[in-house]
């Protein structure tokens, strides 16, 4: 089905396009969102994402590896963006709360708040296999032939991008969340 | 806490917030693509694997007028002479005139018979096919049995991952000699490191050398969905189109440029195809 929709989009069917990028929209959105933290920025990058694969379709030997594809130009559009926004001022992300904020959410909402600034620190290489892996779901594997890098590499990008985000979170004396404390990371005794 | 913790957390945080794009925007991203030409693929023609340079006016202009002196030193040359110290004063008989060797034409099934490709000139039996007037192939080049065999005389760039070129380059001016691009190209990342042995063709020596595409590469997972091994200084380029497809070069110093023959196939290439590729590898004529 898929393979059929890709094969006609490659000799330029626009309405075979529009039905992959439909399908893959809310799922590439959801992923860049995670990704940069900004709503408006996700929706431009997936805009971006959907133009590249329109404009480089016919360069993609496997039709069966469309979404792979398809997820690789979109962490690809993710760099991007936030290589462009280094040349610009700083944006401060804003955090989806819906409605007044309760005096016993200030505790967890600080702890989000370290959560993000500790992810936003991170380079969106590691960004992106935190959200693959925690938020998609994707085994090493099927993350590493997205980003086009070995299993291994995804494992060692994983155990590095959580122990950055801990030293981070430690750092910068977060000790709260679920009634837990923060341990300092150990290097020696990695996951 | 430990990292299992730490992960459930993660996984709880990332889960927040909306997981639906606006409707409004991919509709908008939709009709952009409306607006994006699509780039020409390199299944489409058949086997793009080299970018090709549109000719200027100027090169038209030097190469009408190359031919035009051809021509006529062709003419002087065949024109029977007569006379001379000891010479017979019979009518001479005609001399046949030399053919001069077709180029490969643009596109298209090849008859069988010579043309010229770039520096050399080379027999092709039937079922072949012209590639952009630059190469010549049979069943389209493409895997899983294809052949192709082209000539690149400036190559320019080498890139030490043919996967991730886009961070790679080796250098960006034309290799001077036989040696120096030998040990750029065997120095690639690759499954094996390739072996040059010394190679003689027409008289010209050199250096032959196997490359092949890494057995696991997952082609449109590399830089731009290409694994691209080199680049010429015209910009051409040559990307592979699977893995273990091969790359037999012959690096030649011919006068002193460096000028490679390029002969590709695959392992499931069958044997009387191979035996037709080394038969026009065989016939090859360098013409520089």
């Amino acid at each position: 089905m898929t393979s059929g929709l890709v094969e006609r989009a490659q000799r330029g069917d626009h309405e075979a396009f529009d039905a992959l990028a439909t399908a893959a929209y809310h799922r590439l959105y959801a992923v860049s969102r995670r990704i940069l933290r900004d709503g408006y920025a996700a929706e431009d990058v997936v805009q971006e994402t959907l133009i590249r694969a329109w404009r480089d379709l016919r360069g993609l030997r496997e039709p069966e590896r469309f979404d792979a594809w398809l997820q690789r130009l979109l962490i690809r559009a993710c760099q991007d963006h936030v290589r462009g926004q280094r040349r610009r001022p700083l944006q401060v992300p804003v955090l989806d709360v819906d409605g007044p904020v309760a005096i016993d959410e200030i505790a967890r909402l600080a702890d989000r708040d370290e959560l993000e600034r500790a992810f936003l620190e991170l380079s969106v290489e590691h960004r992106a296999v935190l959200v693959l892996t925690h938020y998609v779901g994707l085994p090493a594997p099927e993350i590493a032939e997205i980003l086009g890098i070995p299993p291994g590499t995804v494992y060692s990008r994983l155990h590095y991008a959580i122990r950055a985000m801990r030293v981070s979170m430690t750092r910068s004396g977060s000790t709260r969340g679920a009634g837990t404390r923060m341990a300092s990371p150990d290097p020696e005794h990695g996951r | 806490m430990n990292d299992d913790v730490f992960d459930h957390i993660l996984a709880d945080w990332l889960r927040e917030g909306p997981d639906r794009g606006r409707v409004e925007a991919l509709d908008r991203a939709l009709a952009a693509t409306r607006r994006t030409a699509q780039r020409p693929g390199w299944r489409l023609p058949s086997w793009p694997a080299r970018r090709s340079t549109p000719m200027n006016t100027y090169a038209k202009v030097a190469m009408a007028a190359a031919a035009l002196v051809a021509i006529a030193v062709i003419g002087i040359n065949v024109i029977p002479r007569s006379g001379g110290v000891g010479g017979s004063l019979a009518t001479p008989s005609p001399t046949p005139s030399p053919t001069p060797v077709p180029t490969l034409p643009s596109a298209g099934a090849l008859a069988p018979g010579t043309y010229r490709s770039d520096f050399m000139t080379y027999a092709v039996p039937a079922g072949w096919s012209s590639y952009q007037s630059w190469g010549a192939n049979k069943n389209d080049g493409n895997p899983p049995s294809g052949m192709f065999i082209a000539p690149w005389s400036n190559i320019g760039t080498v890139y030490a991952d043919p996967c991730h070129w886009e961070s790679t380059p080796v250098s960006t001016t034309a290799f001077p000699t036989v040696d120096t691009l030998v040990a750029a190209l065997v120095t690639q990342k690759r499954d094996a490191t390739a072996t040059p042995v010394d190679a003689t063709i027409d008289g010209f020596q050199g250096k032959e050398i196997d490359l092949s595409v890494p057995s696991n590469t997952i082609v449109s997972a590399c830089d731009g969905g290409q694994y691209k091994g080199w680049t010429d200084t015209s910009g051409g380029d040559r990307y592979n189109q699977a893995p273990d497809q091969h790359d037999l070069l012959d690096i030649l110093d011919v006068n002193g440029r460096t000028l490679v023959i390029d002969r590709v196939f695959y392992p499931a290439t069958t044997a009387a195809d191979r035996a037709e590729l080394q038969a026009i590898f065989d016939s090859i004529k360098i013409t520089p």
